[in-house]
């Protein structure tokens, strides 16, 4: 009865439970039969270098084991050998294996045992980790990882827990990785080719103190080691033979192989290459103008196409017996056409971009042999991270050679312009660069909505880069282990970003923006994690430190002193009556994106002309969390767990009002907001035939703004008429990602491969494996406008989007050919093509204009250019000439073609969720 | 065998943008509209193998007002290529491309003016030549800036009737240019009105600008074949004159004595058009300060330079001016007024 006061009591202190480890932890006692422990018995986890003898109370730990399925001997002179398949390591996790060896007066054969290991009820697995595996990949209608860990609960797409975008890190095989120049609005330009996981997890609690940059958590990833066999899987993926409504023109292969090299070293290799001719495919209704040429093919977006290729190498070095050194690559490409509607009938002038990441890492391990319980295992990191992001219009596009695949690099109007950082000579009209105009080519022909004959004239680039090099210690002794390391990056952000190239600089243009700067950041930890019966706790502390190096201004030699943070972590678990209590609290510190510190905004699409300052002297952006997660288990094979959390986000960055002008700001730390909310999951495993996993997730998440480019002001008349005085936003609002309520259920069912069921037909169903993923989500929050645009109508995001649901689904069928194994599969996305609403109009708070706007805008239209249409011109239509009189004029005429031209231009594309997405696979294992 | 059927299918396209067909004439019968802009359009002329007419029209369609060079079809119907100057410096300004010509070479010629939106006085005008495939682009040349003076003569600030003698030499007529406003409420009236034919030898990025002697108040000028022999207009007169440039004999070879005043001669296929009589006036301007031609358009004549028979084409009712044959001499484009703008039109000769 102690124990829950116990609890209670430490959770008001401080914590963070180990998570987001590349390893595992295998602790148990090795006993005979008659339940007299064994001393000095060798544990070893087969294929690997991982041993532990056990101590004088039979215990043993083996610490740092790779996460996946594991195979566990456990030996003693005198004792049969017991070998314990199918023990189940996941990281950051403690896996209990107790092992009982029996006498042999004479040498026996090895005995096997197969045991689940409950790590449900285990109390030393302290960490709200979602995780997914290899497995669960394969068979849940997913493709990306990013797919799976947005299964999680708390999860709105890759915002966690309500945070904004970026707010999250990504450690991969133990090693951070993070965009740390536009997190917030870019992604991480790298990807993992699925095949190359052994897991993935969302750590979304108080995570280790080894891990930083992030306040919403932690996405981390532990990938194979190449096989001691030559093994692999190659699969085929595409839409082809699927109807035209169904067929996005996707196109992907994936072909992934490991095993031996030579030795003890393995190979593991993957490519990942797909294609879409529509890679942002939308589900919005098909337009009923017959001269719309999307009423034909309403599902397939033109000019719209992307393809992607991620490439993967790893090798690992055994170097004896206590030396392992891995070497990493990943190559990941991206590149893109995007879908304008201004320049939807002169595609060839609508924007495009490329994105490319590289990660190359090296990593040296050290483990010793474990002796009477107490080990050491050092890891080594030193990793190159570039993201490089292009945007800008397309010298020219190429043209498509497989699907949607041109197997050629895109090339940008001023792209060497933006790389040399040329702002000197960017100053002139940039050459290639035509100004455009309305466009004469659309079926109505009118001057209005449509642009044509250039394009928008942007060109915005930039490079970020980083050099890590981590050292994590793991001293394990008896009942604690200690943690500790650190970590110094040095980064380099170059910039380069030019609005309007068509024009010089100057007379309302902007002159290009530069940046190039040489960031240092550095971190320090220590943890350690205590276990006494059933209570075990961690302590951990994190100092970070971050020198953006960049001058305050480009005139000026000063620099902004480096900012600091610690950061107290702590956690605490103990069982009660049947169900385990984990209570954790930390303090959690990521340095700011560092677009925020230069002028430039990148990918800001709702850039305005508005200017915002960088801010080279902005601090950490903070957060502290408490946790409280319930886990219990109904039954032998379901589980239950109950999270619920309080997160405080303070100084997050967020733009202030910048002198009177109103539209100037400038960044800065202000922003402070509060997360809360309630995550359930039920999960029943994979038994006799069908499991599920259920989450729901109900939460609220406020904040001064929504994002860091929502500028919100109280201009307030200081009394005594001494001037006037801005104040930020004080009142806390939701967050763009402040998603109520979500649901989501994972289906899954499988016939036995060897079932004995005698009827017709049977063979379509052996070995059947079906799963299903049922989502349901409140909707998201948003702002109104008046119809001017310029004026809030109430508070910011105090309106919701609609609910959205989908059900996605997965059939894979086992095809055995010739030897080879492998399967064919369907894959469809939203099966029951529900039309989601994803975002709505500011002024309307509908996804359309509705037919009053659309007049409104046909009518202002139609004044701008009143004038008529002469034969001659590219202009006429010959079917808007009612009286034949070679003009197209006056508004009897010109009117419905103004209409329909509003119609065209204003349709919600993008309003809309993916339509029905489905795929046709095959894939062969080998 | 499952991915070589999948393979083996094609995808589905995204939905293409319809091109706008050319359209062909409005109508088929003869005299043929083929323009109906709201603007002026001016000066047509013919490509010399007749598979085009080049003219400059006004962008009503802008607030600047431009005037741009259009290439019809010989037979009429919508415009393939329209040159505007569509730099972003010239959105303030009404840029204007007249009196085209394309000369046998390729090159065309034409008079090129900016000014700013509103303004009488421009900021630059000149005679421009340059590729016909690129008229507006970076390899065109300001040959001869506006206004220039010759010796003895009075400035030119205008040129019109731009005619290409060879591949190296074109004529013109320089211009006097005067606005002359009435009474207070009225709008300023721009006349211009000729003062000299000039021959212009074009090398390099310059010309050398030589007048015709005997050619003062000319009012247009045409070219004959081989580019020796030269046909013009004088003001107020009835008479259409020839002169050989490399001898200097200059002999009349139509006189309208009886229709009244001859202007606009354009002479190609063996025949020699004009407009002729209609709403034209020759008198001193005070106000100008100097003779102007007035010119409200005429009647179309048409003279067989083998025969001598005169033929004068049924306009319905139109006044023409700047007509242009064809390079076979069997079809005639003009400016045809029904009120204050112009529109061109397309006659067949009989």
């Amino acid at each position: 009865m102690k124990r829950p006061c116990l609890a209670l009591i430490l959770a008001c202190l401080a914590a963070a439970p180990l998570a987001a480890q590349t390893g595992g932890v295998i602790v148990g006692h090795v006993r005979d039969h008659e339940g007299a422990p064994i001393e000095g018995a060798q544990v070893v986890v087969v294929g690997g270098q991982r041993t532990a003898a056990t101590d004088s109370a039979g215990a043993y730990r083996i610490r740092d084991v790779r996460s996946g399925w594991k195979r566990v001997l456990a030996r003693s002179i005198g004792f049969q050998v017991v070998y314990r398949d199918s023990v189940r390591v996941e990281a950051g996790q403690v896996t209990v294996v107790d092992f009982v060896l029996t006498r042999t007066p004479l040498e026996l054969a090895p005995m096997h045992i197969s045991a689940p290991v409950d790590v449900v009820l285990d109390p030393l697995a302290v960490a709200t980790s979602q995780r997914i595996n290899a497995d669960d990949l394969r068979h849940l209608p997913v493709t990306t990882l990013e797919e799976a860990v947005a299964l999680s609960a708390g999860a709105v797409g890759e915002s966690y827990r309500g945070g904004r975008l970026g707010q999250t890190a990504f450690i991969i095989d133990g090693l951070g990785v993070k965009n740390q120049l536009d997190a917030s609005t870019g992604g991480l330009g790298i990807r993992l080719p699925p095949d190359i996981l052994t897991e993935a997890a969302l750590v979304t609690n108080g995570f280790s103190a080894r891990y930083g940059q992030a306040l919403s958590g932690l996405i981390n990833v532990v990938t194979k080691d190449g096989g001691d066999r030559w093994a692999g899987r190659l699969a085929y993926e595409n839409d082809r033979p699927l109807p035209d409504a169904w067929d996005l023109g996707l196109d992907r292969v994936v072909l992934e192989g490991d095993g031996p090299l030579f030795g003890r070293v393995r190979f593991l290799g993957a490519v990942d290459a797909s294609a879409r001719l529509d890679a942002d495919p939308v589900n919005a209704p098909a337009p009923e103008d017959p001269l719309d040429p999307r009423r034909q093919r309403p599902n397939l977006l033109p000019h719209n196409s992307g393809e992607q290729v991620d490439a993967a190498a790893k090798l690992m070095i055994p170097l004896g017996a206590h030396h392992t050194v891995r070497l990493f690559g990943l190559h990941s490409a991206e590149q893109r056409l995007l879908f304008d509607a201004a320049y939807k009938y002169d595609q060839v002038f609508a924007p495009a971009r490329r994105v490319t990441g590289d990660l190359v890492s090296g990593h040296w391990q050290y483990a010793s042999g474990s002796r009477a319980g107490r080990s050491l295992i050092s890891d080594l990191r030193v990793a190159y991270f570039q993201r490089e992001f292009i945007r800008g219009t397309p010298v020219s596009t190429p043209g498509y050679r497989f699907g949607a695949f041109t197997g050629r690099a895109l090339h940008f109007v001023g792209e060497d312009l933006a790389h040399a950082q040329d702002t000197a000579g960017a100053r002139a009209a940039i050459p290639g660069f035509e100004a455009p105009f309305l466009s004469e080519t659309t079926p109505y022909g009118v001057p209005a909505f449509f642009l044509g004959g250039g394009s928008r004239g942007e060109i915005t680039w930039n490079r970020f880069g980083e050099l890590r090099t981590q050292l994590d210690v793991n001293y394990g002794g008896g009942d604690a282990d200690l943690y500790a390391g650190g970590e110094l990056v040095r980064q380099s952000v170059r910039t380069f970003q030019r609005a309007l190239g068509y024009r010089p600089a100057g007379a309302g243009v902007p002159p290009a923006t530069a940046a190039t700067f040489h960031p240092v950041t550095g971190a320090a930890y220590a943890e350690a994690q205590f276990r006494a019966e059933d209570i075990a706790f961690t302590v951990g502390l994190r100092y970070d430190q971050f020198d953006s190096r960049k001058a305050l201004a480009d005139t000026s030699l000063i620099r902004p002193a480096p900012r600091r943070k610690l950061s107290p972590r702590f956690g605490v678990s103990t069982v009660l009556r049947g169900a385990t209590l984990v209570v954790s609290w930390g303090r959690f510190a990521q340095a700011p994106d560092y677009q925020y510190l230069v002028d430039a905004a990148f990918d800001d699409t709702t850039r305005t002309g508005r200017f915002r300052a960088g801010n080279p002297d902005l601090g950490f952006e903070t957060s502290s969390q408490y946790e409280f997660s319930l886990r219990t288990r109904p039954t032998g094979i379901t589980s239950l767990r109950i999270n619920a959390y309080v997160k405080r986000l303070e100084g997050l960055v967020a733009s202030v009002p910048f002198g009177l002008d109103p539209d100037s700001s400038i960044f800065g730390n202000t922003d402070f907001g509060t997360v809360k909310g309630v995550e359930v999951l039920w999960e029943r495993e994979l038994v006799r035939g069908w499991g599920a996993r259920v989450s729901y997730t109900f939460q609220q998440a406020t904040a001064t703004a929504t994002n860091p480019f929502q500028l919100l002001s109280r201009i307030r008349i200081a009394p005594g008429g001494a001037g006037d005085t801005i104040f930020p936003g004080r009142l806390e609002i939701p967050l763009d990602y402040d998603r109520r309520h979500g649901l989501t259920a994972i289906l899954q069912g499988r016939v036995s491969d060897s079932s004995r069921a005698r009827f017709p037909g049977v063979f379509l169903v052996r070995g059947l494996e079906t799963a299903a993923i049922v989502r349901a989500s409140s909707g998201l929050p948003y702002s109104r406008l008046n119809a001017t645009g310029d004026t809030l109508v109430g508070l910011p995001n105090s309106y919701r989007l609609p609910w959205s649901a989908t059900v996605d689904l997965l059939v894979r069928h086992p095809v055995r050919l010739r030897g080879l194994a492998g399967s064919v599969y369907v894959d469809a996305r939203n099966v029951l093509g529900r039309r989601n609403v994803v975002a709505v109009r500011r002024d309307t708070g509908e996804p359309g204009l509705g037919e009053q706007g659309i007049a409104a805008a046909a009518g202002a239209a139609y004044a701008a250019h009143p004038e008529d249409i002469p034969y001659e011109s590219p202009r006429y239509r010959p079917g808007a000439d009612l009286d034949g009189s070679g003009a197209i004029s006056g508004p009897g005429e010109l009117m419905p073609l103004f209409v329909a031209a509003a119609r065209d231009f204003y349709q919600p594309l993008f309003a809309y969720g993916p339509p029905r997405v489905v795929r046709i696979g095959v894939e062969v294992i080998f | 065998m499952l991915a070589a059927w999948c393979v083996s299918c094609a995808h589905g396209e995204p939905f293409r943008v319809a091109e706008q067909p050319p359209r062909g004439p409005f109508a088929a019968a003869f005299p043929r509209r083929l323009t109906f802009n709201q603007g002026q359009d001016l000066a047509p002329s013919w490509l010399p193998d007749g598979s085009a007419i080049v003219y400059s029209l006004e962008r009503v369609d802008r607030a600047d007002r431009d005037r741009c060079l259009g290439f019809l079809p010989p037979e009429g119907g919508s415009l393939p290529r329209i040159v505007c100057n569509r730099a972003f410096v010239a959105d303030d300004s009404t840029d204007a491309y007249e009196e085209p010509a394309v000369g046998p070479s390729g090159l065309i010629a034409y008079q090129r003016s900016s000014a700013n939106i509103g303004f009488l006085s421009y900021r630059f005008r000149a005679l421009v030549v340059a590729p016909a495939d690129s008229p507006a682009g970076a390899r065109g040349r300001a040959l001869v800036s506006l206004p220039y003076r010759l010796p003895a003569s009075p400035f030119h600030y205008a040129i019109s009737h731009i005619r290409w003698l060879s591949d190296s030499s074109v004529i013109f007529l320089g211009d006097l240019l005067g606005y002359i406003k009435g009474r207070q409420d009225q709008p300023v009236d721009t006349v211009v009105s000729g003062l000299k034919l000039v021959r212009a030898t074009l090398s390099g990025d310059s010309a050398i600008l030589e007048p015709l002697a005997g050619t003062e108040y000319a009012t247009s000028v045409a070219v004959g074949p081989g580019g020796d022999a030269i046909y013009y207009t004088l003001g107020g007169d009835s008479r259409v004159f020839r002169r050989v440039l490399s001898t200097g004999v200059t002999n009349v070879v139509q006189d309208f004595a009886p229709q009244g005043t001859a202007r606009d001669v354009s002479v190609a296929g063996g025949r020699l058009a004009a407009v002729v009589g209609g709403d034209v006036t020759f008198t001193f301007e005070v106000g100008f300060g100097d003779y102007a031609q007035r010119d409200n358009g005429g009647f179309l004549h048409v003279v067989d330079l083998a025969t001598g028979v005169e033929t004068v084409l049924d306009g319905r009712g139109l006044a023409f001016r700047h007509p242009a044959l064809s390079p076979d001499g069997r079809r005639i484009v003009a400016e045809a007024y029904a009120g204050r703008e112009a529109d061109l039109w397309l006659l067949e000769i009989p």
